[in-house]
């Protein structure tokens, strides 16, 4: 059992326009632990991986409007206010930028699979290993060394025969899969996986399931995931995030029998048909 | 949606990841040898020496018009400011003919403005080891200083657009106000020898033809490598999704500002090849129409390939000088219908149109084929190859 910490949030708050979307939230993370973060839809699941990649800043919602993503102007608030600490072997993560946050070790999978359409899948991973090199090296031809690991990132997600297939022919739990890669040939200490099983067929959640399991230990992971099924099947430690906060933590099947637990899920999954709202 | 206009998203550019064969590289080279060979062999044997100089001229334009591909068409920065950069190279040059025309005394347009001694930031333009080199190195370092800050602003889309646009008014304001500088609106002309050749005789024009086309190949080769290296597909996954690069542990402010480098260094270049061949440079080189009239130029060829920047840069600098001949009048209502035409009929360009006619022929043709009774092997192989693209 790995003891050491590799992940430590402390009292974080995240608040948009005034709005705690994370509440005093405090969580650890061993070196090598398999952690699923379950939690109801707005529970701040997401957000929390975003402070931790750096996606969400103190000043992000001060970013210039693009006119090119006007989507983007619905969904921005306009004052985001961070407070709390993340400590990750040795940085403040809320001071990093992206890039150094990614370079420090921790990679991440979105919730919303984003790859690059216009690229193979081979070119899709090549580009993901690429982030350490000089920028002289780029403009070399690849070496062999890289071909091959990028290659056995394609072969861990099975996606080995899909090598010269654009990204944007490849089916959402394909695109998932792609987006995985990318973060394994990046061997990240810490892996944040946004809903990696979301639109997969039961046969490609076994295998991502399996995928989880072969990682843990080498690697620290923290998965987040709407499915039960998959929850119970492939989970080692569960927290439950409810309004900002940790609302349990523990073995899924004491956290299924916790009430507090049973009372939040209630309203969403268990109502009965045509029970008032 | 966005991906259908012609101004967002381009289609995809990207070179089939195909397995090396003799037959590939040969169509890989293709346009390149065949580009090579008109230029250097076929046109100045056919055309008048007034035609070449304005093929020479038109050919600078597609030096710049790469540039501005690999900006836009590979990475998506649509910058409306590249008459900037070409205007600097331009400039540079100039201030380097000019000083040699003017011998000992200063420019002809400082004594009408009163000055009595020559600027100290000319002085260095009377070499012209500093002055040709300046003309690519200034822009390129000015242009990734300016889209470092700008890009780590987190400038893009239409707001990096209108910053370059402002950039392009600004500089060409900025040059007509300081006339005792830079000429004015005259700009800077009436040169006379570029190293002891004298720029009115018809052999030295040929000379400077044969230059530009040796350094069109060159800046299409260089960029060719560019975009196939690994840099290449990283611009193309900057275009596709910039915040995914962010989180793939890059720099993506500083990798843009880098092709913003090149791209400012590549219409520098063009800027300094086109004075010495046209005989002036004024601030109208270095306004927001130039500006607009070269995105054109790749917008028409098709962005996202090398050969359409340059294909474009030649049909529409070329169409646009019959159209002017022909119709002294209305010309402009012609050139301008023939954008608005180009951009709406052939949202990918010339060789996104002819890359679209070309696959839907193999592809008939391959069909055609496998429907018949007893294919010759050879022919097979013929229609393989043919859909590989
Ligand atoms: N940009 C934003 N501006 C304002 N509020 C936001 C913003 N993004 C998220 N929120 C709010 O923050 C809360 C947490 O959202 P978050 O996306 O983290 O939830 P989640 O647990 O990932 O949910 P889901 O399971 O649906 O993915 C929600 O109440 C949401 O409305
Ligand atoms: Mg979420």
């Amino acid at each position: 059992m790995p003891t050491d910490t590799l992940l430590r949030i402390e009292d974080l708050v995240v608040a948009f326009d005034g709005f705690r979307v994370l509440d005093d939230l405090s969580l650890t993370l061993a070196r090598g632990e398999l952690r699923f973060l379950i939690g109801p839809n707005g529970a701040g699941k997401t957000t929390l991986m975003d402070v931790i990649s750096g996606k969400i800043r103190a000043d992000s919602g001060k970013v210039m409007f693009d006119l090119s993503h006007p989507e983007d102007a619905v969904s921005r608030p306009t004052q985001v206010d961070i407070e709390g600490e993340i400590r990750f072997e040795g940085h403040e993560l809320t001071r990093m930028r992206e890039d150094q946050i990614v370079k420090a070790g921790i990679g991440r999978k979105f919730q919303t699979p984003s790859v690059f359409g216009s690229l193979t899948c081979f070119n899709n991973v090549e580009v993901a290993a690429g982030f350490r090199d000089r920028v002289l090296g780029f403009f070399l031809p690849l070496g062999r060394a890289r071909k091959e690991q990028v290659m056995s990132a394609l072969e861990r997600v099975g996606l080995e025969g899909r090598r010269d297939v654009p990204a944007s022919a490849l089916s959402h739990g394909e695109r998932q899969w792609l987006e995985i890669a990318m973060l394994l040939v990046q061997d990240p200490k810490l892996l944040l996986l946004d809903e990696p099983v979301a639109g997969m067929t039961t046969r490609e959640r076994e295998r991502t399931g399996e995928l989880l399991h072969a990682l843990e230990g080498s690697h620290s992971i923290v998965v987040t995931e709407h499915d039960m099924d998959f929850v119970r099947q492939f989970s080692r430690t569960v927290t439950v995030l409810h309004m900002g906060r940790v609302l349990a933590e523990g073995r899924v099947e004491a956290i299924q029998s916790d009430p507090r637990v049973q009372e939040v899920y209630t309203g969403r999954h268990k109502t009965p048909a045509g029970a008032p709202a | 949606m966005r991906r259908e206009t012609a101004f967002s998203a381009p289609p995809a550019p990207l070179p089939a990841p195909g397995k090396p064969g003799l037959l590939l590289y040969a169509r890989e080279a293709a346009p390149f040898v065949i580009t090579a060979v008109l230029l250097f062999v076929v046109a100045p044997n056919i055309l008048s020496d007034f035609r070449l100089n304005l093929l020479a001229k038109f050919l600078c334009y597609a030096i710049l018009a790469i540039g501005i591909d690999l900006m836009w068409g590979y990475t998506g920065m649509l910058s409306l400011g590249q008459a900037v950069w070409f205007g600097l190279g331009g400039y540079a040059m100039a201030m380097y003919l000019k000083l040699h025309a003017s011998g000992e005394s200063i420019p002809d347009f400082m004594n009408w403005s009163g000055l009595e001694s020559l600027p100290w930031f000319w002085e260095p333009f009377r070499y012209a080891w500093f002055a040709i080199p300046a003309a690519m190195v200034l822009p390129g370092l000015l242009g990734f200083v300016l889209g470092y800050l700008v890009f780590r602003s987190r400038v893009k889309g239409a707001y990096f657009s209108i910053v370059t646009q402002a950039l392009a008014l600004i500089l060409s304001i900025f040059f007509v106000g300081q006339q005792q500088y830079t000429g004015g609106t005259n700009g800077l002309t009436n040169y006379t020898e570029l190293f002891g050749m004298n720029l009115a005789d018809t052999s030295t024009q040929h000379t400077l033809y044969y230059i530009t086309v040796g350094v069109l190949l060159a800046v299409f080769l260089v960029a060719t490598w560019i975009t196939r290296s690994p840099f290449g597909r990283l611009m193309v996954a900057i275009r596709d999704d910039e915040e995914r690069v962010r989180f793939a542990g890059y720099n993506v402010g500083f990798m843009k500002a880098l092709v913003f480098g090149v791209s400012a260094a590549m219409a520098g270049l063009a800027g300094a090849l086109f004075v010495p061949q046209v005989g002036i440079i004024s601030p109208a080189n270095l306004g927001i129409v130039p500006s607009i009239e070269f995105v054109l130029l790749v917008a028409v060829g098709g962005r996202g390939t090398i050969t359409g920047a340059v294909l474009g840069a030649v049909l529409v600098s070329w169409a646009r000088s019959y159209l002017s001949e022909t119709y002294p009048d209305t010309w402009q209502y012609f050139y301008g219908a023939l954008f608005v035409g180009a951009v709406v009929l052939f949202p990918a360009g010339v060789v996104g149109f002819y890359r679209r006619v070309a696959g839907e022929v193999t592809s008939r043709v391959s069909r055609l084929r496998a429907g018949a009774p007893a294919p010759v092997a050879g022919m097979e192989m013929d229609a393989r190859v043919g859909n590989a693209d």
